[in-house]
């Protein structure tokens, strides 16, 4: 999500709508603040046409039926002004450059800013803080001859904002836009420059000379779109020429050579697509006519006309969310208003059914509730300073799964086992009366033979002074009741239980269950003060997942 | 009669008379039950009390970081030690009053020396404001060290390092001739309990029991009790299920394929970021299996975002973002299933986001997803099942509180949001988003049904349920706030 700051008086103007705010929510963009006579608005990543002033307020006008979409509106208008030949060097960082040629700017006023800003935002979003797509504008009148696009080992310029010749690599290390965007850079062999026949005016995805600045007077512009495919830098350039057309500005095409191959760009052509009357029905629970959807489809700013039965609709080729007719139908609903919408029931025969796993843990939970423990709900993120240091447990890195980067510090691994998060619990609660019984079902994590397993564990924990080995296993017995297995109860052996009084269960080879006395060392790691008596035992051993139970009911 | 005050009582008739202390070293019940038995006797009429006035005094704040040396015995040191000069700051503040008052030392331009009597003042001599000052904290009656030291304890008074109260206190307890002639049993449990013996041998005919006091305090009992999220999270799953939806689940560690490729999130794509998702770097990669699901997810990349589509990104693991996930899944193993009925699933799960965490964010929380696969569906449908569903969880869904929005998201097209007010909260709280999935994405997933879809978070809906402060709250199973926690408001 972009947000994007207009001034209202400019929006009304443009548009010749005065309600700004409620159009733009029905459009189904955010208005995020309106204050000091300027709205800012949230406008979402597949809409970068309404980055630019003049864009919004064609899209507000259409809707408002303040003004109707023209056939063929976007077109260039005239043949190609200039040339950009594609040179030797640029490697992989952006070898792909087109352009676009403004005559007739008026950027008095805030339409300075509107359009640097319009691009910036591109950038930011559509191109991936300039990772995938940079633009860049320069003063036509202040650029001399043909363009050159090439990788440049060395060289220096005076770039925008700065008052003398600086190195490439001196722009990288010092210049703002250099220190944001230098990442861009990393591992090119050469820097991507864009020159004119007689100077320097951009270091490619970073700056552009201060020789050929645009200002408030500047009425013809060149606009570069450099990116890492054709297709990004074509769409990119669809959008910001139809949005200076927009403008009321013409736009002129330029003329991109690389080897022998040459071909000019932004390419304006729109798409066909025809829209079905009953797909509308289902959409927007009425029935409508084909002139209806005519009209809907004109507030949207698309012209379109009667065709079979339904429409054929012509797509402006700002439109680089287009996809199929799906993106039409929404276009529709929302001019006809999602609240308008007539909700219809889904006709058929249904029997809802609960998964078996779900029901299983509430099963276990019931009757652990049942024998008076209450239910702790952890995070599955955990660290091994909490899951094994302080349990006493000994791990073996390569079966446990590791988080690559956290921003919460204490997140590095996900838990395989449930009882240490419910050691924490009870050594942050030692104040609270005894005796405390608390009890998790959850999944846990750990990879097995290259493969991770998730598994469903239930564990328990008894605070008490008189905590002990005989609590642990009576309730333990209960569980391997309820699950209906008759293990075999050995000696176990865990550092994090008392040596003797501990207990695993096994079925055949199979342990799925440990139980016992809790060291007190591990007490003393958690900050326990009375003794603990805990269990803890598998459940699912490896989840399996839904395999379409209950479509047969 | 209370067996207290029977014990009372009874102790009284053999005695005479009594100090609550003489009481309760032979009844041994605690000082509060014996002064609560002497009052209620007191309203029967059965004893009389000598009151005498006794004066308690506790230290203020300051006065009890007086207790081990005092401001103008910190500044003598400090003097003693600098050979008995020492310039003013302006810092010595009470203690450079009280050492000039006590006489110990004298100011001359800006000088603070020492008098004779301040040369004395230490060692074995002990400070008398200290040492009645830590008397009063030992001391349980101080009447005899106010007799004593009177002018000290107004000095400590006047500096408000102490605060003292004065009570009247029941010095002597007498029996009077009533309470001679009120029938004491010998045995304090008598005929308060209703005992086995009493119910087998018949004796509770003739027993009348005492009277409780039913406005007592009582020892409190916890109950054991579920979390609040398995509260929750059934009761939403309870919620589709009585709507005929079929409930699945899916793996937490899911591949990106699953999480962002099969959902047409473009490679390059900001939530794909390690800034925003948790990616795992043990193990290094998951398989995708379906040779033939592979290639035409790689084609609905390479043909709508462009070529640079990379198999060994789709195979990261990470920690799933939404449980969209698992519809994703479900569309490509059951879509084709589905016959004349449409197929209605849900699933409810948790998800995991890269956030920092704060009052209103979690890095691990949970969603709900549903899916319709069917033919002939639309938004008309989506709408009417969303509003049913947030109906039966008792939210109002008429327009002035629900509203319907456009809205963007990669997957689905037509997009919407479902927005709520609550008439109480004032605020607005975002239900879920959902539409109808792309052509591009059932298609790569093997199917040419149409595909209803939608997710949101259930921790935001918990927090209006529960009203909340914060939503951490919800996790840190502290056992008090599990033990003593409000009901949810279902």
């Amino acid at each position: 999500m972009a947000t994007i700051t207009f001034k209202i008086d400019d929006l009304v103007s443009a548009s010749g709508v005065k309600e700004i705010d409620k159009i733009v929510d029905r459009l189904g963009m955010g208005v995020e603040e309106m204050k000091d006579g300027s709205i800012t608005i949230d406008v979402t990543p597949n809409r970068p046409d309404l980055l630019y002033m003049q864009g919004m307020a064609r899209a507000i006008a259409n809707f408002a039926g303040k003004k109707e979409p023209v056939d063929n509106f976007y077109k260039v208008a005239g043949n190609p002004v200039i040339e950009i030949e594609v040179g030797q060097g640029l490697g992989q960082t952006m070898p792909y450059i087109g352009g676009v040629v403004a005559k007739g700017l008026n950027l008095k006023g805030s339409n300075l800013v509107y359009l640097i800003n319009f691009l910036e935002k591109l950038d930011d979003t559509y191109g991936r803080r300039r990772k995938k797509i940079s633009t860049g504008i320069n003063d036509m009148s202040k650029i001399k001859g043909n363009l050159k696009y090439y990788g440049a080992s060395e060289g220096k310029f005076r770039p925008l904002g700065h008052d003398k010749e600086m190195t490439f690599g001196k722009i990288l290390e010092l210049h703002k836009k250099g220190v944001q965007y230098g990442s861009v850079l990393e591992g090119a062999k050469k820097y991507p420059i864009l020159a004119d026949s007689d100077k320097i005016i951009a270091l490619i995805p970073i700056i552009n000379t201060e020789a050929s600045k645009i200002t408030e007077s500047t009425t013809d512009a060149f606009i570069d779109v450099t990116g890492t495919s054709q297709q990004a830098v074509d769409q990119m350039l669809k959008v910001i020429a139809c949005a200076l057309i927009d403008a009321g500005v013409d736009v002129y095409p330029v003329t991109v050579t690389k080897g022998k191959k040459s071909w000019t760009t932004p390419t304006l052509e729109y798409k066909e697509v025809t829209v079905k009357l009953g797909k509308i029905d289902r959409t927007i629970g009425n029935e409508l006519t084909e002139s209806d959807l005519v009209a809907l489809t004109n507030r949207m700013g698309y012209t379109s006309s009667k065709y079979g039965d339904g429409i054929l609709v012509e797509v402006p080729p700002y439109r680089i969310d287009f996809f199929n007719e799906q993106d039409i139908v929404e276009d529709i609903a929302i001019a006809y208003g999602y609240e308008n919408i007539q909700p219809m029931p889904v006709i058929g025969t249904f029997l809802g059914v609960t998964e078996d796993i779900m029901d299983l843990s509430d099963r276990v939970s019931m009757l652990m509730v049942g024998m008076g423990f209450t239910e702790s709900y952890n995070n599955y993120l955990t660290n091994e300073k909490n899951c094994f240091e302080r349990m006493g447990r000994e791990f073996d890195k390569k079966e446990i799964v590791s988080i690559t980067y956290s921003k919460t510090e204490t997140f590095t691994i996900l838990r395989d086992s449930v009882l240490p998060s419910l050691m924490e619990n009870i050594g942050h609660s030692v104040h609270e009366k005894m005796p405390q019984r608390l009890f998790e079902v959850g999944r846990t994590f750990r990879i097995k033979n290259g493969k991770i397993v998730e598994s469903i564990k239930l564990a328990f924990v008894i605070e008490h002074s008189k905590a002990n080995f005989s609590e642990a296993k009576a309730c333990a017995d209960n569980v391997f009741r309820h699950l209906g297995v008759k293990p075999k109860i050995e000696i176990g052996k865990s550092s994090s239980y008392i040596e003797g009084r501990c207990a695993v269960a096994k079925i055949g080879e199979n342990l799925i269950a440990t139980f016992g006395e809790i060291h007190p060392s591990v007490l003393e790691a958690f900050k326990l003060e009375e003794p603990v008596a805990a269990f803890e035992i598998d459940i699912i051993k490896e989840v399996p997942y839904f395999d379409g139970k209950g479509l047969g009911k | 009669l209370h067996r207290y005050e029977t014990a009372v009582l009874s102790f009284l008739q053999k005695h005479g008379k009594g100090s609550v202390g003489d009481i309760d070293g032979s009844l041994r019940i605690g000082r509060d039950s014996v002064l609560w038995a002497i009052e209620s006797l007191l309203e029967l009429s059965a004893v009389e009390v000598d009151r005498a006035a006794k004066i308690t005094a506790s230290l203020t704040e300051e006065g009890k970081s007086y207790a081990k040396l005092f401001p103008e015995e910190k500044l003598l040191d400090e003097i003693k030690g600098s050979e008995g000069r020492k310039k003013i700051t302006g810092k010595e503040g009470v203690g450079l009053i009280w050492a000039k008052k006590n006489g110990w030392v004298t100011i001359e331009n800006g000088v603070i020396s020492l008098t004779e009597s301040g040369k004395k003042f230490g060692g074995s001599t002990s400070y008398p404001q200290r040492k009645v000052l830590n008397e009063i904290v030992s001391s349980d009656d101080l009447s005899d060290l106010f007799e004593k030291s009177r002018d000290v304890v107004k000095i400590l008074s006047t500096r408000g390092l102490i605060e003292t109260k004065e009570k009247s206190e029941i010095s002597e307890i007498k029996i009077t001739k009533t309470g001679m002639s009120i029938k004491a049993s010998g045995e304090s449990n008598g005929s308060s309990e209703l005992t086995r013996e009493m119910i087998s041998s018949g004796a509770w005919k003739s027993t009348k029991f005492r009277n409780y006091d039913i406005g007592a305090e009582v020892e409190p009992i916890y109950p054991a009790r579920l979390h609040p999220v398995r509260e929750f999270v059934n009761y939403i799953r309870d919620t589709w299920v009585s709507m005929g939806f079929i409930e699945s689940s899916g793996p937490i560690v899911e591949s990106a394929f699953w999480n962002f490729d099969a959902l047409f999130s473009p490679q390059d794509h900001p939530t794909r970021d390690m800034q925003d998702t948790f990616f795992i770097s043990n193990p290094k990669e998951l398989e995708i299996g379906d040779l033939k699901l592979l290639s035409d997810v790689r084609s609905m990349h390479t043909n709508n975002w462009g070529k640079a589509w990379r198999e060994e990104i789709a195979k990261q693991p990470l920690l799933r973002t939404h449980t969209t996930s698992v519809s994703a899944r479900n569309i490509k193993k059951l879509a084709n299933a589905v016959t004349e009925s449409p197929l209605k699933l849900f699933s409810v799960g948790k998800v995991f986001r890269n956030e920092s965490i704060d009052y209103k964010h979690l890095a691990e929380f949970h969603q709900m997803d549903g899916i319709i696969i069917g033919r002939k569906l639309g938004m008309a449908h989506l709408i009417h099942t969303l509003k049913e569903f947030y109906g039966n969880m008792g939210l109002d869904t008429s327009s002035q509180s629900m509203r319907i929005k456009p809205a963007y998201f990669p997957f689905v097209e037509p997009g919407l949001e479902i927005q709520y007010t609550d008439k109480n909260m004032g605020t607005e709280i975002e239900l879920c988003g959902g539409g109808v999935i792309r052509k591009e994405i059932s298609k790569a997933l093997g199917t040419n049904m149409t595909i209803l879809a939608w997710g949101g978070g259930l921790e935001r809906l918990m927090f209006y349920f529960m009203k909340l402060d914060s939503i951490t709250e919800l996790y840190k199973n502290d056992v008090g706030w599990l033990r003593r926690r409000d009901e949810l408001k279902l």
